[in-house]
């Protein structure tokens, strides 16, 4: 077991080099000049040279890759933003709350809605159940969360004013007029809706396949021959194999669930990784996008390490050498 | 009068825009002012520079002198704030000496000195702050010096009391109005010289600013200390940043919020004029100091020729390039300095209705370049209206025998790209914006043929002509009228002669606010080039 966790970890730390190399050297290939912006339109020559050293773009990539490497592991520092100066680390831990309360309310939502319909579907198939989430699933799965966001805050929150339209409010110490659990739970309900719907759809049919799988195994028709209920053949023998590979799936979904943190924060006004991202992509701020790879490449890493000892501790059958 | 003369004639004749404000409005409440898909880019004067920080510094500032809390032409024209009076100018132009005013104060109730400016001053100067500031300070005795870390303070300013003199190496006509910039704030002397800025500062002006946290929220108080004469009918104004412009909407709409700093959805404007009417009470559009245009490349390719440029020119089709930024974007044009700039006048060289693809052809057909036709290469923005634009130029080029190959790239890319000099391009479609309405903000950096170099270029048509250059040294001395008239002369030399550009439009600013405000209180600040803040009220 230890031999494998060092064995993983220096694959992680291999996978850490190449990513954040990668983003480093394709941000250098792409002809866009940060020091420009931050010297100001009418500035000249010297004044754009000034900006170039200050900002520190006027080393070859390699040194500043270095200087990126050592700032990160001596000084456990992120950098600075080119756009507005704040310290890297401020901003993704000022973000990252927010985007963990979306992922993991949205991971439970879209949980809570999967389950139960992909284990009933499963063992209704072609069911009038089965029918319809598999309709429901095709929303789901074919809507854009931008659009689902921008109906739901339209009907629940324009029309109907039953949520904010827009923002977020801090659960602990707000920085803004709101704040406190019911105020953090209200705004975020139609984000949770809106991240969930698109997982939960594929879960659904996931799940449904899984479980259908799993009905059919050798070991379920011998607990069901040696006389167990169905209610125990379901739970215990169905239902903890099926969910196997929905661990595994939902620990990789989890963490990489930034990609549809993005269209659900912007939509929603929620100041998290993702409205960063696509705010530091459109002003070309490298040591902000290098700096959310570097998170979500952490968390990638280790929520996989994390998933794969759930899974050998979970499934007996798996060795892990 | 056609559709257009219709809307160009309610912008002229905005009603708050051109109205001076009732003497009695209603004080108090909270502004509700969102920041659609954005935040600042700073609260610190030295460093704030997006036109939504700028709204910001505006009001907090007590500069020397300030663009008035009032709509075109008031709004532009520079008047005394911190100072007592406009300055003492010496007879080369090369000193400002600035009384004062003694009553003065700081949001924290110490007073407003002549060192607070000169440590402003000296602060932005500072190599470890790098403001963007310093591109208008050049010209400050001593203020290279600083930037070269040969001294702490600029020489040329000088503090005697409550008087601040600033000696300059060269007389600058348009110096008052770089003093008006939001950056040229006074600040307690203990404010710290970071990179990254401070978020909060005692404010000198009406309001300042009590909190920021970047991403969230920042709010601004009335200053009680402030005695000056500039409006301040808020108590509070809460800003939001990073709200979706769609969801920005339906807030305003609903009186959520009051207004959006970072516009609207491009689609949404027809509607909203259907649904409010132009400048009646909320739905407002205003002249921008902005201009879109094609860079017509004149150091390489067949753009050599003038011929060539002249007869693109003739041949786009100004009011489809319009209608690609939505209802209501601009007004159309042929020259580089837009309405608002002192001295404007209409010049008309070119085709406004559309394509005038017989008198293009001939100029095509005195073309030595592109005779029998030729192939160009346009560099341009992969997205919004840039994108259209140039979809729409390839048509009308492909009317007079121009085969036009589009790249796209990102909008900073693109821009980055047309600004070198060795790139293989020969148009690029770009737009060019002031930072204070004295004409050389557009001129020199546009038509300087000095001021280019290998990357980073402004002039992104290469065009450097001697004579041209020689005329803006000389409207560069001028004031007054006489200063306006040169640079709109140069304009129309430029254009008519040697045609390195072709402008097509003028953009307006398309502003909806709430129905919770009194339209009476809308003033456009012609020069942040947004509601003005200070002014607005509720009904």
């Amino acid at each position: 077991m230890i031999q494998y966790l060092i064995r993983r970890l220096l694959w992680a730390i291999v996978l850490f080099l190449v990513v954040t190399f990668v983003t480093y050297v394709i941000f250098f290939l792409v002809p866009a000049h940060p020091e420009r912006a931050v010297a100001g339109r009418n500035a000249g020559p010297e004044d754009i040279k000034r900006a170039a050293h200050f900002i520190g773009v006027d080393r070859p990539v390699y040194v500043q890759y270095g200087r990126f490497l050592k700032r990160l592991v001596i000084d456990r520092s992120l950098g600075f933003s080119f756009a507005t100066r704040q310290q890297e680390n401020d901003i993704i831990f000022a973000a990252a709350p927010v985007t963990a309360s979306l992922v993991i309310g949205g991971a439970i939502l879209w949980l809570s809605i999967s389950i139960p319909v992909g284990v009933l579907a499963a063992l209704r198939p072609r069911s009038l159940l089965d029918r319809l989430s598999t309709v429901v699933v095709l929303i789901g799965i074919s809507a854009h969360p931008v659009f689902i966001g921008l109906i739901a805050s339209y009907f629940f929150g324009y029309k109907l004013g039953w949520f904010p339209i827009t923002g977020y409010c801090d659960v602990f110490s707000p920085s803004t007029g709101c704040g406190g659990l019911w105020a953090w739970f209200h705004h975020l309900v139609l984000p949770w809706v809106t991240f969930a719907i698109l997982f939960a759809a594929f879960y659904v049919r996931f799940i449904r396949s899984s479980v259908l799988d799993t009905v059919n195994e050798d070991y379920v028709r011998t607990a069901r021959a040696k006389g167990a209920s169905e209610r125990t053949v379901i739970v215990k023998h169905v239902l903890r194999n099926a969910m196997l590979p929905v661990v595994t799936i939902l620990g990789l979904d989890v963490s990489v669930a930034l990609g549809g943190a993005i269209f659900t924060e912007s939509v929603y006004g929620l100041p998290g990784l993702g409205l960063i991202t696509r705010q530091s992509l459109s002003n070309f701020d490298l040591p902000t996008i290098q700096a959310v790879v570097v998170f979500a490449t952490l968390v990638i890493i280790v929520v996989s390490l994390l998933v794969d000892l759930l899974y050998a501790a979970i499934d007996p059958r798996i060795r892990v050498v | 009068m056609t559709g257009l003369s219709l809307i160009a004639a309610a912008v002229f004749a905005s009603g708050a825009s051109s109205k001076t404000v009732a003497s009695s409005v209603k004080k108090g409440g909270t502004l509700n002012v969102n920041l659609a898909d954005t935040d600042v880019d700073f609260t610190d004067p030295a460093l704030a520079y997006f036109v939504y920080s700028l709204q910001i510094t505006q009001i907090t500032c007590s500069n020397l002198v300030v663009y008035p809390d009032k709509p075109a032409p008031q709004g532009s024209i520079p008047v005394p704030e911190g100072a007592t009076a406009l300055p003492v100018v010496s007879k080369n132009g090369r000193s400002y000496t600035f009384t004062i005013r003694n009553n003065l104060k700081f949001a924290d109730g110490k007073p407003v000195t002549a060192a607070n400016y000169a440590f402003a001053f000296n602060r932005m100067l500072n190599p470890d702050i790098n403001s963007p500031a310093t591109q208008y300070m050049h010209e400050i005795v001593g203020a290279d010096d600083v930037l070269n870390k040969k001294a702490k303070t600029a020489s040329g300013l000088v503090v005697k009391g409550n008087k601040l003199t600033i000696n300059l190496t060269k007389a600058r006509p348009d110096f008052l109005d770089i003093l008006a910039f939001p950056f040229f704030c006074p600040l307690p002397t203990n404010t710290p010289v970071t990179a990254s800025g401070v978020n909060t500062f005692p404010g000198s002006g009406p309001y300042t600013i009590t909190s920021r946290t970047p991403n969230r929220q920042i709010v601004l108080q009335v200053n009680k200390f402030y005695n000056g004469t500039r409006p301040h009918n808020f108590d509070k104004i809460v800003f939001t940043p990073n709200v979706d412009l769609n969801q920005s909407l339906l807030q305003v709409k609903s009186g959520q919020a009051d207004y959006d700093a970072a516009g609207l959805p491009p689609t949404a404007h027809a509607d909203l004029a259907k649904q409010y009417g132009i400048n009646k009470g909320q739905y407002w559009v205003n002249h921008q100091l902005v201009t879109d245009y094609l860079t017509l490349r004149t150091d390489r390719g067949p753009l050599m020729d003038v011929n060539l440029r002249k007869a693109i020119n003739w041949a786009i089709d100004r009011p489809q390039f319009l209608r690609a930024r939505g209802a209501f974007a601009g007004v159309r044009d042929d020259q580089l300095l837009p309405p608002g700039f002192p001295g404007y006048k209409d010049l008309k060289i070119y085709s406004y209705k559309g394509a005038n693809v017989e008198q293009a052809k001939k100029f095509l057909a005195k073309s030595t370049t592109c005779k029998d036709g030729c192939k160009l290469t346009l560099y341009n923005g992969n997205s919004g209206a840039f994108a259209t634009q140039g979809q729409i130029l390839q048509y009308n080029l492909k009317q007079i025998g121009i085969d036009l190959s589009i790249q796209q790239f990102t909008r900073s890319v693109e821009h980055t790209k047309c600004g070198t000099k060795s790139e293989q391009f020969d148009i690029c479609i770009e737009a060019w914006g002031s930072d204070y309405p004295d004409a050389v903000t557009f001129i020199d950096p546009l038509l300087n043929g000095r001021n280019i170099v290998e990357t980073n270029n402004n002039n992104e048509a290469y065009f450097n002509n001697p004579k041209i250059n020689e005329m803006i040294d000389e409207a560069d001395t001028a004031t007054g009228d006489a200063r306006a008239a040169l640079f709109v002369k140069i304009d129309q030399i430029a254009q008519l002669q040697y045609a390195p550009y072709a402008p097509f439009l003028h953009r307006n600013d398309r502003q909806l606010i709430s129905s919770r405000l009194d339209p009476k209180c809308y003033v456009y600040q012609p020069v942040i080039q947004h509601m003005d803040l200070a002014a607005a009220c509720l009904k």
